[in-house]
């Protein structure tokens, strides 16, 4: 399960709390960014209008004042020197174009995917599986130990919040249509379509792991997700592992 | 029989956001993110909802596929519930958890997203007080609360209302299903702003 920012930074707080609020989506906002001080030449770009790119930052000594403004995608493209060092990802849609991610990548290591990561789609054994690749996101993400999916392979299993992807936790998993049914001890299937082509991996649950143990076999989930908020993973909870077996009758 | 001009309970589900992986994720991802903060900015242990999207909306397709309408019903109102409730602990520090919308909030004509959950909560008291039938003298019984929203202009559920008023038995049948359907269809959409795609 994913963190906030600290209580006590208020300002942040605030800015956090209004980039993941209805009015916010309704607004049209995709990416939030929190920085330190007004980003210099910002403030010939504001638009009056749409402004899907939202820049926040602490408004002098009263706080927790927040100045926020906003600029176009294209904007921001334009002029990349906007996002400087030091600045954290509040909100990041995926419906981004891949540049803007690229972008805050290079400049602030900001990550929304694990390296690794395979994703697929959940499908409980008795439901019909597409032979398309389905077009909506994928529902399931796996993080094979070792780098690759193979027979036998034991993975941390990856679920997405908020457009970002996060080590799916002991305390998270029956919050799942499909981790309820791997708490059942029940199998499931994970499909992915690597190349065009069909893969049906037969998944169970085994016992899960402690952080220290996530981090050792799994060190794509200890690098943090740059400018991220949050850590890939909880400090607090042990990791959901399962096991993986092909299961090529069904494919 | 008439389902008073909505679509069936299926046809309802697969248009709506409950049908659509995208739209569950997203919605699901936010109530997560609202109540993570809302716990630690509590300073209380941020373990996450154990009543979620996700989990609901496969209950509503399972309870539609079954025909099981009472507790397709039921659960488009706990699910309307748990949508407002993690939005207004995310707002509001003082929010304590329940389906409560102020009346500051009723009040402002312009307030849509109030208006689309002031009818879900009428069904949801409706739906998990089965005993309160009786009038206190204060509050009308939930049943005439639920009619009464239903038949707000705004709401524009009239007839729906009338038979339902002739027999409160009848919150067991597939037209409440359908009406709960495209109601939470209806907050849904809004609290999922303009991210989710049109179908």
């Amino acid at each position: 399960m994913l963190e906030t920012p600290d209580p006590g930074d208020k300002p942040l707080v605030e800015f956090f709390r209004h980039a993941h609020s209805v009015q916010a989506a309704l607004e049209g906002w995709r990416l939030a960014l929190w920085c330190e001080r007004e980003p210099a030449a910002l403030d010939a770009l504001i638009e009056r209008g749409g402004r899907p790119v939202m820049f926040g930052w602490p408004s002098g000594p009263r706080r927790p004042f927040v100045r926020v403004a906003g600029i176009s995608v294209d904007q921001l493209l334009a002029h990349p020197a906007l996002i400087e060092p030091g600045q954290r990802v509040v909100l990041a849609r995926r419906e981004l174009p891949p540049e803007v991610f690229a972008l805050l990548r290079e400049q602030l290591g900001y990550e929304p995917d694990v390296v690794g990561q395979v994703l697929g789609w959940w499908y409980e054994l008795d439901e019909a599986i597409p032979t398309q690749r389905p077009r909506w996101r994928p529902t399931g993400g796996l993080l094979p130990e070792g780098g690759r999916l193979e027979d036998g392979v034991e993975c941390l299993v990856l679920v997405e919040v908020n457009d970002c992807r996060y080590v799916l936790s002991e305390r998270a998993l029956s919050t799942y249509t499909f981790g309820a049914t791997l708490a059942e001890g029940e199998e499931l299937r994970f499909v992915w379509y690597p190349d065009g082509q069909r893969q049906v991996w037969t998944v169970r649950a085994r016992e899960p792991i402690s952080p220290r143990e996530a981090a050792r076999r799994f060190p794509a989930v200890a690098e943090e997700a740059g400018a991220n908020l949050t850590p890939r993973a909880r400090a607090d909870a042990r990791s959901v592992v399962v096991r993986v077996a092909r299961d090529a009758a069904a494919e | 029989m008439s389902l008073f001009g909505l679509a069936k309970p299926p046809r309802a589900l697969a248009r709506s956001w409950l049908s659509d992986p995208d739209s569950v994720g997203a919605l699901d991802g936010t109530v997560r993110t609202w109540f993570a903060h809302a716990h630690s900015t509590r300073g209380v242990d941020a373990r996450p909802p154990p009543f979620t999207v996700d989990l609901f909306a496969e209950r509503i397709r399972r309870a539609v596929l079954y025909k099981q309408w009472f507790v397709a019903t039921t659960v488009c109102a706990l699910l309307g519930e748990l949508v407002w409730v993690a939005s207004d602990l995310f707002d509001n520090p003082r929010a304590k958890g329940v389906y409560n919308i102020p009346t500051k909030y009723t009040k402002r004509s312009g307030d849509e997203r109030s208006q689309l959950h002031f009818p879900l909560q009428a069904l949801r008291n409706v739906c998990v007080h089965p005993g309160l039938i009786l009038t206190d003298g204060v509050e009308p019984p939930a049943f005439e609360r639920l009619i009464a929203v239903m038949k707000t202009p705004s709401v524009g559920s009239a007839p729906l209302a009338e038979y339902l008023e002739q027999d409160w038995a009848r919150i067991h049948e597939r037209a409440l299903a359908a009406w709960a359907i495209w109601r939470i269809d209806l907050a849904g959409r809004l609290d999922l702003g303009e991210t989710m795609p049109r179908r």
